[in-house]
């Protein structure tokens, strides 16, 4: 190559080249700093989005977890909820037995008074065989067990079918029997009731209700007498269950106790004898 | 061990004497002593120290009335409880018995476990 002959690429064949590359290394450089600066720039937005992902993750974790630990917490208070229901239902269950065990034991309260009244009465009534005894335990019956305030013994006088006042009793006054008219069996509610052999009840008693109550008196079936209750004591204003007990056993044992305290009256020294009573228990069999 | 509780039972009544002390026979180790009236109940007081006295009023020789009233001036028995049953049900009764010092007026008929109640509240017994 002939010295001094124009470059294609410029006039000055030693300089001017050089400066033409030194830019174009500079310009290289240039676009290398600016990419890597660029490469920075998505190195820290990536590491930023990273960081951002890495901490949405934790949050969807730490909502998952809580996820799940409400629906634990739901499975128990589903739980709960029916031990609480069943609890509940036992507790109905006990109180309803509970009531029925009081009501029980009410009911079997009211037997026992009833049954101590009635044992009381027939054993006070069957006490003696003293006539005036018998009719002060009648009377003490009535007035302490029932509650009456104001009565009347009557006597059968059989021959004359008629009813005798004999004796009573009435809280502060005094009742005078003599100027009680006999009644006639059959006459009026006490007649009636004597001549039916029934007793009479004014239930539900009324204010006006007199008599209260007619009891016949019987021996084997047979009307004695009858005990007519006329007036309660002033705390009393109904019958009571034991009161219609004690009832039927007036009927049934007074009357007994009553001839039988006559009949002893009418022999006061007598002693039934070894062959007596062994002919009376022959008789039986 | 519980102690021993001695009762008086003041009524004239045997069969009404009979009802109060069987009911009284529900009450753990409660003793019942029976009197007929008010001067049987008198002498059977200054023999022996009781818990409670339960009197009726309508009795012979000294009647439940004078009976408290002489109870509440009684060194040994001013402070025992009484217990009033009786048939007289009117409010001025019920009001006297009480201003003469009985703590407690049932009326006839009784019904066992009212005086059961009664009894055990007055003695402070389960």
């Amino acid at each position: 190559m002939a010295k001094g002959k124009p470059n294609p690429k410029g006039k000055t064949e030693g300089g001017g080249i050089q400066f033409e590359r030194r830019d174009e290394v500079l310009q290289l450089f240039k676009r290398s700093a600016e990419f890597y600066e660029d490469l920075l720039k998505e190195n820290e937005r990536l590491r930023f989005q990273v960081a951002q992902l890495d901490q949405e993750r934790g949050q969807l974790r730490r909502g998952l977890e809580g996820a799940g630990l409400l629906v634990e917490l739901e499975k128990q208070v589903q739980q709960l909820e029916v031990e609480r229901r069943s609890l509940l239902e036992r507790f109905s269950a006990v109180e309803k037995e509970n009531a029925e065990y009081a009501t029980r034991y009410a009911e079997i309260e009211e037997q026992h008074n009833t049954l101590a009244n009635l044992y009381i009465a027939s054993f006070q009534v069957h006490s003696t065989l003293r006539f005036r005894e018998v009719v002060r335990v009648i009377l003490e019956i009535a007035i302490n067990l029932i509650g009456i305030g104001r009565m009347v013994l009557y006597a059968l006088d059989a021959p004359h079918k008629r009813l005798v006042p004999v004796t009573g009793d009435g809280i502060r006054e005094a009742l005078d029997f003599a100027a009680l008219p006999t009644i006639a069996v059959g006459e009026g509610v006490v007649g009636a009731a004597v001549a039916n052999n029934q007793r009479y009840v004014a239930d539900p008693p009324l204010p006006d209700s007199n008599p209260l109550a007619v009891i016949p008196l019987v021996v084997d079936d047979k009307p004695i007498g009858a005990l007519v209750l006329e007036r309660f004591l002033v705390q009393k204003n109904a019958w009571s269950p034991v009161d219609f007990e004690l009832f039927t056993l007036i009927g049934a044992h007074a009357g007994t106790a009553l001839v039988a305290s006559m009949q002893r009256a009418d022999r006061p020294d007598f002693i039934p004898a070894i062959e007596r009573l062994k002919a009376l228990l022959a008789e039986e069999e | 061990m519980s102690q021993i509780k001695h009762a008086l039972v003041v009524e004239d009544s045997p069969t009404m004497r009979q009802l109060i002390v069987f009911a009284l026979s529900r009450i753990r180790n409660l003793q019942v002593t029976e009197a007929e009236d008010g001067v049987d109940g008198l002498k059977k007081l200054s023999q022996q120290k009781f818990d409670i006295l339960i009197t009726d009023i309508n009795m012979p020789m000294m009647d439940g009335l004078k009976l408290v009233s002489m109870v509440r001036r009684d060194e040994v028995h001013k402070d025992i409880p009484i217990v009033i049953i009786t048939t007289e049900g009117a409010q001025e009764d019920r009001q006297r018995a009480l201003s003469l010092g009985a703590n407690a007026y049932i009326t006839k008929p009784i019904q066992a476990p009212q005086v059961i109640t009664k009894v055990k509240d007055l003695l402070q017994v389960p």
